[in-house]
Parts: C-alpha cells; sequence; structure tokens
C-alpha cells in the first residue's frame, strides 16, 4: 500500500518521529515540571514505536513499563513532593544561551549530514522475524553478553549504594 | 676498568656518609673527604699515565635496555683535565664552607661534585644529560635553604637554566634517533658522533643551536646572562664558587665534548655570530664590572667576561685557542674561587664587600694584601701567572681566526687590569681604615696561599695542565678539520 | 580475570559489613583482598591462559595484567590516604564499597574486548565517583562538584554511546578485534562511522580532562573530598586513559587515522590551556587539576605518535606509573596539611620528611632527573620525535614542559622558603610514610627505570 510514494511503513515511521520529536522539545521548553515529566512519559510512548516498527516487541514492551511506568511516575513523586515550579528554575546569561545553542545546532547539523549516508551503507542484516522475541534476545544475553549482563548488576548495585550514600542523614559525623 | 666508577663513587659516598651520620662528625668528615678528593685526584692523574689502553679507563654497564641506555663513563684527556679542576676547586670550596653550616650543605656539596664529575665523565648522551640536570638540583637547594637569596632569583635561575636543559634534551634525542646500531637506536657517544656528522647542514645547525643554548646560559654568553649576576650576588660564597669555579665548565665541556665533535661542519658558519656574541659580553661585561661598587658583583661580571674569552677561544676553532680556552678554563676556576675567599672575608671579616666602605686593609694585614695582590695579577692575566698562559693562547688562536677579533677581545685585558686593580686600590690601599681589628682565620690564608700557590705554579709550570689540553685540542682539531 | 573478582567480591563483602558488624575490619580485610588481587595478578602472569572465562568480553592479556596491577597498587595506596584524610567521612563501608567497584570498572576499562564491556566499565567507574564526589555532606562546593561531574560525565557517555552506535552501524559488531577487522577491510570508511570514531574519541577527551572538553575537572576537583580529588586524579584518569590507549592502539590504527590530526590539536590545546592557567592557582587541588590535564596530554602524546608498540606500551606503564605515584604521594600531604598554597610558605621547617617527599613527588611531575618522571617524559619525547609528527609539536610540550618546571619549582621555593616567624613549637613528626613510601619509589623507579620501562619487548 503506497500513499505519495511512501510506504505505510515509511508513513508511521515518520508521523511516529515527529510525535516523538515534538513531545521531546515540549519537555525541554514547557515551564511546568509536571507538564514536562507527563510529555517525557509521550516521547518514551513514541520511542516504543520505534522499538515496534524494528520489530523489537519485547523491548517496547519492557520499555513502556520501566521508563514510562515506573521511572517517570517515581520522577513525579519526587518533583510533586519538593513542590518545584516555574520560579526556582535558574536563570541562565542570555549569552550562554546563545552559545549552547550555537554549538547544540553544529552538532546537529554535522550528526544530521553525516547520517545522511546511512540508508545506502547500513548493512543489511535485517534477522529473522523473531530477532524480537524474548526467547531470542534471552539467548543472546545469557550466553555471548552473559558477562556485561553480570557486571551490569554490580552497576545498578554500585548505583543503588550510591543513592543511598547520598540520601541517607550525616550520622557518622565525628566518628573518626 | 673501574678507574671512572671510583671518581664517581668517592664524592657520592662522601655525601652519603655526610648526610647518615651526626652533625658532630662534619667538620672531620668533610676534610678528610676534602683530603680523599685530592688523594685520589692524585693517585688517578699518575695511574693514568699508566693505562696501557683505553680499556682500562672505561666503564661500561647496561642500566635501561628498552631505551638502548648505558651508564658509559671514558677519563679522557679532556675528562681528566675537568676532573683536576672539579676536585681540586671542589675540595677547597668544601674546606671553605664554614664550620657552623648543616650538614647538609656539605653532603649537597659533594653530591654536586659527583654529579658535576659524572657530567665530565658520562660517555653516553642521555647519562651526560642526567648529570647536567643533576647538578643543577643541589646548588638550588643550597640557594633556596641556606642562604638569603629571593626566591625571584632562584626560580629565575632554575628555569633558564632547565630552559636551556630542555632545548638541549631535544637536540641530544634528535641525534640519538638517527643513530643507528646494529638496527637500534643508541645513546652511546661514539654513536651519536657518527649520526649526527652524517646529519644535513639544515639539520645539523637545528641540533647546533638547540644544543648550544644550553651551554650559552649556562657559561652565560651574552644575551642569557640575565640570569647570572643577582644568583652569583645572593648565592653563598661556596655557592658563587660552585657555580662560577665548576659548573660553568660544564658549557666549555660539552661545547667541546659534545658540540664539536658532533656537528664539526656546522661550526664554520656559526662560528661567526658565536664570536660576535662572546664579544658582546666581553665588552658589556667588562663595562659595567668597572663601574660596580660592590666587590662580589664585581666578580660576578668579571667571571662573565672571562668566560667570554674562553668562548672565543673556543670558537676560533684554532688549536692553539682551544688549548688556551681549556688551560684558561682551570686558572679561571683558581682565579675565581680565590677572589671570592677574599670576597668572603671582606665581607665576613671586614663587615662589608662595598669597595668605598673598605680601604687601606694592607696596613694591618700585610700577608693578605699579598695573597689578594697575586689572585688580582692571576684575574689580569699578569706574565708568570696561569691566567696569562691561557689567555695568550686564546688570543694567538683568536689572531689565526681574525685580528680584528682578536684585538676586540683584547680589550677586555686593559678593562679587566682597570675594574682589578681599582677595586684593589680601593679596597687594600688608601689611608682610610675599615676594621683594623678583623681577624683572618687561619684557614682562610692557608686556602688563599694554596690558591696562590697553584695560580703561580700553573704559570710557571703549566705541563701537567697544558699537556691534557694540548692533547684534547689536538683531537679535537682533527674532527673539526674536515668541515673547515 | 580473577583480580576482577576478588575486587567485586570485596565491594559486595564490605556491603555486609554494616549489617554483620565488622566494619572495624573492613579496612584490614580490603587491604588484604587487593593484595591478593595483585598476586592472582602474578599468578595470571605466570600462568597465561589458565583461568580465561569470558575472553571475547574481558580478556587480561600480559600487558592488561601490567596495568591492572597498577591500578590495584595505586588505590591500595589510595585507601591509606583516605584513611589518613581529615575530612567528613569516616571509613565507611559504602565508602569502601563504591571505591572497590569504581576499581572494578577500571580493570573493565583495561581489559575490553568488546564495547559493551568497554561502556559499562565507563559506567561502573564514573558513577561511584559521582557520588563520591557530592560525599561531602556540609559542603556546597562538594555538591556543587558531584553534580558537575554528574552532568559532563553523562554527556560523554552519551556521546561514547552514541559512537559506540554509529561504529555498529557499520562494523555490525561491538567486538574490538571485529571492528578493527572491518575499519582494516575498508578503503573509504562511510562518513557516520568516521563520525562515530570521533565521538568516541572525544567522549574520552572528556573523560580524561584534554582540552577542550577539559572544564570540569577543575572544579570538580576542588569541591570534591581531598581523598577522592586523589582517586579521582590518578586511579580514574589512569583507568579512563588505558581505555583510551587501548581503543586507539587496537582498534583505531592504521589504515585509518584521520582522527590522529584532531588529537593532535586538543593535545597542543590542552598543553597550552593547562599550563598556562596553572600559573595563577592558588590552590593546590586547582593547581593539580590543571597539571593533571598537562599531563593527559602528555600521555595523548604516546597515542598520537602512533609508533612501535612496544615503545608505546613501556612509555604509557611507565608515564601512568609515576603519574599516579607522584600524584598520591603529593595527595598524602595535601590530605593532611590542606591545598592552600600560602599555607606551606616554610614547610620544610615545620615537616622535613613530608617537605623532602613533598619536592621528590613535585620534581617528578616536573621531569627532573633522576625521578622516574624524567624517564616517562623522556620516553614521550622520543616516541614523539620518532614519529611523523610535526616537530613544533615537541617543541609546544617541550616549552610546556618548562611552565610546568616553572611552577612546580615556584612550589618547592614556597616550601622551602624562609618565614617571617620561627616555627611554633618542635619539629613535627607527623610520620607521612604514604608520601615517602611514593617517594621513594619514584626515586628507586628511577635509578631502575628498566623495571618498569622495559616491561616488553615484542
Amino acid at each position: 500500500m503506497n500513499l505519495l510514494g511512501y510506504s505505510l511503513h515509511q508513513w508511521v515511521f515518520g508521523v511516529l518521529s515527529f510525535i516523538t520529536i515534538v513531545f521531546a522539545l515540549m519537555v525541554v521548553f514547557s515551564r511546568n515540571p509536571v507538564n514536562s515529566v507527563l510529555y517525557l512519559v509521550l516521547t518514551f510512548f513514541g520511542i516504543a514505536g520505534h522499538y515496534l516498527l524494528l520489530n523489537a516487541q519485547f523491548l517496547a514492551i519492557v520499555h513502556i513499563a520501566v521508563y514510562a511506568g515506573a521511572i517517570m511516575v517515581l520522577f513525579l513523586f519526587v518533583i510533586m513532593l519538593m513542590n518545584l515550579n516555574a520560579d526556582d528554575e535558574p536563570q541562565k546569561t542570555m549569552s550562554s544561551k546563545i552559545i549552547a545553542g550555537v554549538l547544540g545546532g553544529l552538532l546537529l547539523f554535522v550528526i544530521v549530514g553525516v547520517l545522511r549516508q546511512t540508508a545506502q551503507i547500513l548493512p543489511q542484516t535485517q534477522g529473522a522475524a523473531d530477532i524480537g522475541l524474548v526467547k531470542t534476545l534471552g539467548m543472546v544475553l545469557f550466553n555471548e553478553f552473559l558477562f556485561p549482563f553480570e557486571i551490569i548488576s554490580i552497576l545498578l548495585l554500585a548505583a543503588l549504594v550510591g543513592a543511598i550514600m547520598i540520601g541517607k542523614r550525616e550520622t557518622t559525623e565525628s566518628k573518626l | 676498568m673501574m678507574i671512572p666508577l671510583l671518581l664517581l663513587c668517592i664524592p657520592l659516598a662522601s655525601a652519603i656518609v655526610i648526610w647518615s651520620f651526626p652533625a658532630a662528625f662534619t667538620g672531620i668528615f668533610s676534610k678528610l673527604f676534602a683530603g680523599t678528593q685530592i688523594i685520589s685526584l692524585l693517585v688517578i692523574y699518575v695511574l693514568h699515565f699508566y693505562a696501557s689502553t683505553t680499556t682500562e679507563l672505561q666503564y661500561d654497564m647496561m642500566w635501561f635496555n628498552a631505551m638502548g641506555l648505558h651508564v658509559s663513563l671514558l677519563l679522557s684527556p679532556l675528562s681528566m683535565l675537568f676532573i683536576i679542576l672539579t676536585s681540586l676547586v671542589g675540595s677547597i670550596i668544601v674546606l671553605s664552607i664554614p664550620a657552623t653550616t648543616s650538614k647538609h650543605v656539605y653532603a649537597l656539596v659533594f653530591f654536586m661534585l659527583f654529579a658535576l664529575q659524572g657530567v665530565f665523565l658520562a660517555q653516553d648522551g642521555l647519562l651526560f644529560y642526567i648529570f647536567w640536570e643533576l647538578a643543577l638540583l643541589p646548588i638550588y637547594f643550597i640557594g633556596l635553604v641556606w642562604s638569603d637569596a629571593t626566591r625571584a632569583t632562584l626560580l629565575k635561575f632554575f628555569v633558564y637554566t632547565v630552559l636551556g636543559s630542555l632545548s638541549m634534551l631535544l637536540g641530544l634525542i634528535y641525534v640519538y634517533l638517527h643513530t643507528d646500531v646494529a638496527g637500534a637506536h643508541a645513546w652511546n657517544y661514539n654513536a651519536m658522533i657518527q649520526a649526527a656528522q652524517a646529519l644535513q647542514p639544515q639539520q645539523q645547525y637545528f641540533v647546533f643551536w638547540s644544543i648550544f643554548l644550553a651551554f650559552a646560559i649556562k657559561l652565560p654568553l651574552f644575551p642569557f646572562h640575565s640570569w647570572q649576576p643577582a644568583t652569583y650576588v645572593e648565592m653563598p660564597y661556596y655557592g658563587t664558587m660552585l657555580l662560577s669555579g665548576i659548573m660553568l665548565k660544564m658549557g666549555v665541556f660539552g661545547i667541546i665534548h659534545w658540540l664539536f665533535a658532533m656537528v664539526p661542519a656546522a661550526i664554520p658558519s656559526v662560528q661567526q655570530p658565536v664570536l660576535i656574541l662572546a664579544l658582546i659580553g666581553i665588552l658589556y661585561a667588562s663595562i659595567i664590572a668597572i663601574q660596580q661598587r660592590d666587590y662580589k658583583r664585581l666578580i660576578a661580571y668579571a667571571s662573565m667576561a672571562h668566560v667570554g674569552v674562553i668562548v672565543c677561544g673556543l670558537f676560533s676553532a684554532h688549536v692553539q685557542g682551544i688549548q688556551g680556552a681549556l688551560f684558561q678554563s682551570v686558572s679561571h676556576g683558581l682565579t675565581v674561587v680565590g677572589l671570592l675567599l677574599v670576597c668572603d672575608i671582606l665581607e665576613h671579616r671586614f663587615g662589608s664587600q662595598t669597595i668605598s666602605n673598605l680601604g687601606g686593609i694592607r696596613n694591618t694585614h700585610p700577608w693578605f694584601a699579598v695573597l689578594f695582590l697575586c689572585i688580582t695579577m692571576g684575574a689580569v692575566a699578569l706574565p708568570l701567572t696561569s691566567s696569562f698562559i691561557g689567555e695568550f693562547l686564546i688570543f694567538n688562536g683568536l689572531f689565526s681566526y681574525s685580528p680584528l677579533i682578536m684585538g676586540l677581545a683584547g680589550i677586555s685585558v686593559i678593562l679587566g687590569a682597570v675594574y682589578m686593580l681599582r677595586s684593589y686600590q680601593g679596597i687594600m690601599l688608601g689611608q682610610h681604615t675599615a676594621n683594623t681589628t678583623a681577624t683572618i682565620p687561619k684557614g682562610h690564608y692557608i686556602l688563599l696561599t694554596v690558591v696562590m700557590a697553584l695560580i703561580i705554579l700553573l704559570g710557571l709550570f703549566p705541563k701537567p695542565i697544558n699537556d691534557l689540553a694540548a692533547s684534547a685540542a689536538t683531537t679535537l682539531v682533527h674532527t673539526l678539520k674536515p668541515g673547515i | 580475570m580473577i583480580a576482577l573478582f576478588i575486587i567485586i567480591g570485596n565491594g559486595l563483602l564490605a556491603l555486609l559489613a554494616e549489617i554483620f558488624k565488622f566494619q572495624k575490619f573492613i579496612f584490614n580485610i580490603t587491604f588484604v583482598l587487593l593484595l591478593a588481587a595483585l598476586a592472582s595478578n602474578y599468578w595470571a602472569w605466570q600462568h597465561p591462559q589458565a583461568f580465561a572465562p569470558f575472553s571475547n568480553m574481558i580478556c587480561f592479556n600480559m600487558l592488561e595484567l601490567v596495568l591492572s596491577s597498577l591500578l590495584i597498587a595505586a588505590t591500595i595506596l589510595w585507601l591509606f590516604i583516605q584513611r589518613a584524610s581529615h575530612n567528613h567521612q569516616t571509613f565507611g563501608t559504602d565508602l569502601s564499597s563504591l571505591i572497590l567497584f569504581a576499581l572494578a570498572g577500571g580493570l573493565l576499562l583495561t581489559a575490553f574486548q568488546n564495547l559493551t564491556t568497554l561502556f559499562i566499565g565507563v559506567e561502573l567507574l564514573s558513577i561511584p565517583l559521582y557520588v563520591l564526589a557530592a560525599s561531602h555532606k556540609n559542603s556546597a562546593d562538594s555538591h556543587e562538584a558531584g553534580f558537575k561531574y554528574l552532568i559532563l560525565g553523562a554527556f560523554a557517555s552519551a556521546l561514547l554511546l552514541f559512537g559506540i552506535a554509529l561504529l555498529y552501524g557499520g562494523a555490525a559488531s561491538f567486538d574490538i578485534n571485529a571492528i578493527q577487522a572491518y575499519l582494516n577491510a575498508q578503503a573509504n570508511l562511510p562518513a557516520f562511522v568516521k563520525m562515530g570514531m570521533l565521538l568516541l574519541l572525544i567522549a574520552f577527551c572528556f573523560k580524561v580532562a584534554i582540552a577542550p572538553f577539559h572544564f570540569w575537572s577543575p572544579d570538580v576537583y576542588e569541591g570534591a573530598p581531598m581523598a577522592i580529588t586523589a582517586f579521582m586524579s590518578t586511579v580514574a584518569k589512569t583507568a579512563s586513559f588505558y581505555a583510551f590507549f587501548k581503543i586507539t592502539m587496537v582498534c583505531f590504527n592504521a589504515p585509518h587515522t584521520f582522527w590522529i590530526s584532531m588529537l593532535m590539536a586538543f593535545a597542543v590545546l590542552s598543553l597550552i590551556l593547562a599550563n598556562t592557567s596553572a600559573l595563577g592557582q592558588k590552590h593546590l587541588k586547582r593547581l593539580f587539576a590543571y597539571s593533571g590535564i598537562s599531563h593527559s596530554a602528555f600521555l595523548l602524546l604516546i597515542i598520537i605518535a602512533q609508533q612501535k608498540q612496544a615503545l608505546s606500551v613501556n612509555a604509557l606503564i611507565m608515564y601512568t606509573a609515576s603519574y599516579m605515584l607522584s600524584g598520591l604521594g603529593a595527595f598524602a600531604i595535601l590530605v593532611k596539611h590542606g591545598d592552600v598554597i600560602s599555607d606551606y610558605a616554610g614547610f620544610a621547617k615545620r615537616n622535613p620528611t613530608s617537605a623532602f617527599s613533598f619536592s621528590v613527588c613535585l620534581l617528578s611531575m616536573a621531569g627532573i632527573p633522576i625521578t622516574a618522571g624524567f624517564f616517562s617524559k623522556y620516553m614521550v619525547f622520543v616516541l614523539l620525535l620518532s614519529s611523523s609528527v610535526s616537530i613544533w609539536v615537541s617543541v609546544i610540550a617541550i616549552v610546556a614542559a618548562l611552565i610546568g618546571i616553572y611552577y612546580y619549582i615556584r612550589l618547592i621555593t614556597q616550601l622551602y622558603s624562609k618565614t617571617a616567624e620561627e616555627p611554633q613549637g618542635p619539629i613535627q613528626t607527623d610520620n607521612n610514610w604514604i608520601a615517602l613510601l611514593c617517594a621513594i619509589a619514584l626515586l628507586v623507579i628511577g635509578f631502575f627505570p628498566q623495571s618498569l620501562g622495559g616491561i616488553f619487548t615484542f
């Protein structure tokens, strides 16, 4: 099925990308932190849609469940508890905004310029249809990538300990 | 085999022993080790005539295999000459240090003698550099901890010197990377000379100037001299003696042993600029010396002028000029130490080193006046003193290069006579009496007498030193000749 | 490999300490286990390939064993610095476990065979340090340091990840050998792969603080607790540099060397910026931050020279070892005596031994013979001059080294300067034996440069 010379797949991709980018921009531009978080949730949905397009169903589900579901809810809680609002936002000077904008724009320009070529050169490793299934993923994860998988647990543990350390009230002040 | 190693070990061992024993032993040990230094010098001087082959005067040990670095030492006639200077002047310096000084100073001075002898013995490019840098540290710390030298002066001295060293390191590494001994680079002296001589003229200039910068700063040559006067004046006496008596001879040695040997082809074309710099330095320093009121500062500038003459001799690239420069290096070491000893006595016994505050010392201290006069005569290169022979040879060599330059350099002798004799007159003669009750310690009298004796002895009987200088100069001119 | 397991196990054990009430022993346990890790590295050196699981992901060959041993040894020294520090940190269990996890990250960085391991290593090294930089609870500076480090570190991680993704787009593999094979096989690289390589390199420039990506380092070093700064500036930076070295030497080497000119520009910029900025500093932590940037640039020169494997590797070992030793020695002093330079006037009168150790460390940083620092700088210069890199880079490096010597010597002059008032009370003997140990080690390595600078002759 073709529409204006593009396949359905391409149409879906285009619309999804557009929505994702718009929501991502809204995250940055919205004044109210709560709105930002909600837009972020929507952005994650957009990204999950991309995973689906790539035939990675498991990843899409996990992405929604973990990011949109768990983490964003936590974010919301934190923001509401801390009662942040627009006034608390630190003000940047105009010059630093301009410099950041120019540099970011340049990086974007270079990356976009470079990525325009990918379409022709990308290796054609369109795997089997079951590439995104839990079973396939599990086989890869627990065979080839077992070591990184295990080490990531240490990484998470380190992050956990760190979070507790930061959050803990200082009680061992002068025990030295 | 072990002779060069022995020369290194004696001062190092002395330094370690003095440092590790309590301060009560310092006085005895320092005298003992200064004596050892002299005796070992005599023994080695005699031995080196009986060395049947050069291998007995060599030492070689692998040090850093991965970088082709050896501990490689050789006692050549040239090294022998500078070792004589170091041991002789070094012992005098050690004996002249006031007894109340911390034992660390003695240890540092001995350590410096070790490094200096290392510089003169090293037969390996990087080892030479390492000793060169090591010689800087003790004098820096002496100035830092045990003197009134300001921080700015010391910092300038250190950074200036290190600027030269780093530039030299660049040049040495550059040559090292062109060496090829069985497919690998080597720091070996002969390999480096071969490699450097095979370089293109353009590369040779690069090597020459990058290495020459280090020597020019150390000497110091005219535009690189700004660290010198303040450092000489603010250092304690033994520090200044080390700097001017021995340390600046590292530059002379380096020019002859490394620079001339490595890039002889570049010498003819750099001869003129260097000679002109040296000439400017001579005249500039002499004129400033005439105006000095402070005797120590005067010696600093006088030293710079004398070194200019030595450099003129070297860069005449004539056998007599080089021979004279070598001889004059020893002679200058002796006279400058003598003058500084006098200056030390003036400041600490007569209370001042400003010429106008002094006078009439001759009336109360006749023997001191005689000694001082002899050393002053040595400094103005009067016949019968050692400097006369050195300067005569230098001017002889210079004449064969350019009579004009010789003539200009000759002015320095006249100017030298002006400032030396005027200062002598101001300090010793006249009716105004400085401090009649001042007593000069016996030790200083003995040291001054020894210095005076050596100056006159070398003037009358220059053969031991002159033979060494002649043999070094002749070998050198042989390597230079193809280029000239 | 066993060393990695020991270190991770040690980190887990440290977490249990508070539950089972053996906090008191955790220092000793850590010390012993790290020694055991060193011993296991020695065993692995004697029995190559005896125990190498997951060798497609991580592989400890001879070089990796040496480098990881250096990291472990530096961490052992660091433990004592931490114990001696007078900040608000006790030798907490959380602190020790975080440091051990960071060290494990460092080991991953030295021995990775796969870009996933590399990325996890970078994170495992960084995340504990983000936390530890902010661990000085009552100091706003510390919080700022942690936050800045987190934001910029995350930014660098993002660049790294993006670079890896682009590289994967070309090579279709995360394995560094596969990527190398892919790069070698391509006559013309597609632009996005080049972009990926550059992003990867820039991310590492962030991590090792190479200008123009160095702005975080003085602020973070200054704000973080002293002992943490010591760890960041020595172990963490060195570990990141090992990964940098490996990715460039193993993965990105010839025929595609377009990135060298970029790194060369960065190195030259760092040499100039870091050394000139260091001149005006009043605080030692900032001074060491800038001098650390300069040292990173010197290390980068090893990569840029792209010469003879054995020589580069030896230079890397020598340079990082002397850098870590002199840094740790200096921080062992700083931890006790603060970081305000003007407080160090007349320091030598009060603490002659510490002043000696500090001076040796500074001389080694300056590269004065006969310390280890001299040989490391010398090896870099030999590498650089023997490569095809323009001689002007060497000249700039020489000038930078000279400026470096200026501020190190100025500091030594400060230590030995004469103060107006006499020192109060008797001479302190603060037994700063860690600093002394570092100083002696620097001198011993200087006397026997072959011990570290000649390990590899392949």
